[in-house]
């Protein structure tokens, strides 16, 4: 049997630049100054736990599977340290694990993955600070083709290339929608509830609930529980 | 990222002062942000690497995004900024200075039209979008399909089911666009002029820039409170800024591909200089030679008409007042200035 375990990548998302945090009223910014905080407590708290669960893994994994990588073996080594050395703890995470056994794979279809860093750029573009934050998270609340394709080409891939008895894992942009598409012989543990992540998002972006926003910040910031052998 | 050198200007903006500026305000990979200055305006510049923009995953793009945005915040606490777009990185400084020189009265122009001007964003959502549709859900229009569905046979549920759906978002479109002209109506007696951004969600009913005289602030801020005791607090209400006129009054620059000037400069047969007029009489000249209604049987005449329009294009864009010089030089430090549209509405 194969396995994959599946870790939703979050991003910060919300640094809207020095005026945002400035801010002290609860009218102001994208999301209010005190939703703000909470929201960078929460993202480092997300990593600080994601780090702390891989790297307590017993076994090497055989396979990751890295949200925006497009090459394998070397390049794909030098790809991960300079994300990582850019401030990316995602990378960070999976640099780790490669110093500790770990072998990436290659995810990305390189076309789509253009169009994909095309759309980013010019979804920054855009004048609207609202719009520009829910880009930067990655939030597609409509359905979105491109999200779609780059889905079936990542769950293909990893049809293809894992093994029988092996463990993947697999960092995914929590808007993505990987698991439905993958092969029916692949068993998959969500480490983190990707449902409840966007839950988070929206609630956090659009909705009024701070209870509810609470609830879910908890859910992110709380330590991983299982651990699945690799 | 193929980094060279540091001979590349990230360009931030346009401020109005005529002196070398020192910020202490980082930028773009940690750069320090000056001016370079040109009579009475300068480009608010940090060194930097050519960066290919296309090249980068998103979470960097919006990392940069982040120091792009702060940097022109810091800028506005002291100096009213013009934004340039995000991702403008011009060669070197010689170019900056050729943007300055030749842009010159544009620049200025749109830092004395932006004076004494923020934008605020006003961003409305629904606040209890759940008991929205069930208020919806209950309206006769819908409530009589529901009615029906409870009658029908299993084989016309599903359209009836189609139906009702789309009377609800019908209902919801309607009554988003009546609280968003409602927003605009009230708002915008106290601002300049409004930018509706796109919205993409349901829950939300409008995401709209406003350009305000500072002073106006405070009264804005009021009619937002007004507006919101008006809809019993059904809507939330969110303000983004003050922020410079991203909406209003964003510039870019525009740099031609010097093979293309060059290649369209060859199949017009100029010579090393040309006029507007002299490129306008050789066009018209060579449309009638070259249109494919000379050449029936020609496929390949529709392209290459195609091409020589594209390349009268070109000669339009490069060719700015009365003559243009085609020499190699002049060629590759062409620059010009122009104004991001977005559609605003200025009053």
């Amino acid at each position: 049997m194969r396995s994959l375990l599946v870790l939703p990548v979050i991003h910060a998302g919300a640094d809207m630049g020095s005026l945002d945090k400035s801010l002290g009223r609860q009218r102001r910014g994208v999301m209010g100054k005190e939703r703000w905080e909470l929201h960078q407590q929460v993202i480092a708290r997300y990593w600080q736990e994601v780090e702390t669960w891989c790297l307590s893994l017993e076994a090497p994994l055989p396979a990751i599977y890295q949200d925006g990588l497009l090459a394998d073996g070397d390049l794909g080594r030098k790809i991960i340290q300079e994300n990582a050395a850019r401030g990316s703890v995602n990378f960070r995470i999976v640099n780790r694990l490669m110093e500790k056994g770990a072998k990436i794979r290659k995810t990305e279809d390189v076309l789509l993955l253009k169009e994909e860093y095309s759309r980013a750029l010019r979804l920054a573009q855009t004048p609207s600070p609202w719009d520009r934050v829910t880009a930067r998270v990655g939030c597609q609340f409509d359905k979105d083709d491109l999200l779609e394709r780059r889905d079936h080409y990542i769950a293909q891939t990893i049809g293809r290339t894992l093994n029988i008895d092996e463990t993947g894992l697999l960092f995914i942009g929590a808007f993505h929608d990987v698991i439905p598409m993958l092969a029916d012989d692949i068993s998959v543990h969500e480490v983190k509830d990707r449902h409840r992540i966007i839950a988070y998002y929206h609630e956090l972006l659009t909705g009024q609930d701070d209870r509810k926003v609470r609830i879910l910040a908890g859910y992110l910031s709380a330590p991983i529980s299982g651990n699945p052998k690799s | 990222m193929k980094a060279v050198s540091l001979n590349g200007k990230y360009l931030y903006g346009f401020v109005q002062v005529s002196d070398t500026i020192r910020f202490n305000i980082a930028g773009m990979d940690q750069k320090m942000l000056y001016t370079i200055p040109h009579r009475d305006i300068a480009a608010v510049v940090s060194d930097a690497a050519p960066i290919i923009w296309s090249d980068l995953p998103r979470e960097t793009v919006f990392s940069y995004l982040t120091n792009h945005q702060a940097a022109i915040e810091g800028v506005m606490q002291r100096y009213e900024i013009i934004p340039a777009k995000f991702a403008t990185v011009l060669p070197n400084g010689n170019l900056v200075q050729q943007v300055l020189k030749t842009e010159y009265h544009p620049i200025r122009s749109s830092l004395a039209e932006m004076a004494n001007r923020i934008e605020l964003d006003v961003v409305v959502l629904w606040r209890d979008p759940v008991d929205l549709f069930k208020t919806i859900a209950a309206m006769p229009q819908v409530d009589d399909i529901k009615r029906q569905m409870a009658e029908a046979k299993p084989a016309q549920c599903r359209n009836l089911q189609i139906e009702a759906g789309k009377r609800v978002k019908a209902i919801l479109d309607n009554m988003n666009t009546i609280c968003a002209n409602e927003a605009i109506e009230a708002l915008s007696p106290l601002s300049r002029a409004c930018q509706p951004h796109e919205v993409k969600d349901d829950e939300m009913i409008l995401n709209c820039a406003f350009l305000l005289e500072k002073h106006q602030l405070d009264a804005f801020e009021k009619e937002i409170d007004a507006l919101d005791k008006r809809y019993c607090n059904q809507l939330t209400f969110r303000l983004i800024g003050p922020l410079p006129p991203y909406s209003f009054r964003t510039l870019e620059i525009e740099q031609l591909d010097p093979g293309d000037v060059e290649d369209a400069r060859v199949l017009f047969s100029l010579g090393k200089t040309a006029t507007e007029l002299e490129i306008k009489a050789r066009y018209r000249e060579m449309a009638k030679t070259l249109h494919p209604d000379n050449f029936p049987v020609n496929k390949a005449a529709i392209g290459r008409f195609e091409s020589f329009n594209k390349a009268y294009e070109i000669l339009k864009t490069y060719c700015r007042g009365d003559a243009c010089s085609f020499e190699p030089a002049d060629i590759q430090n062409w620059v010009a200035v122009r104004e991001m549209k977005y559609r605003a509405g200025m009053r």
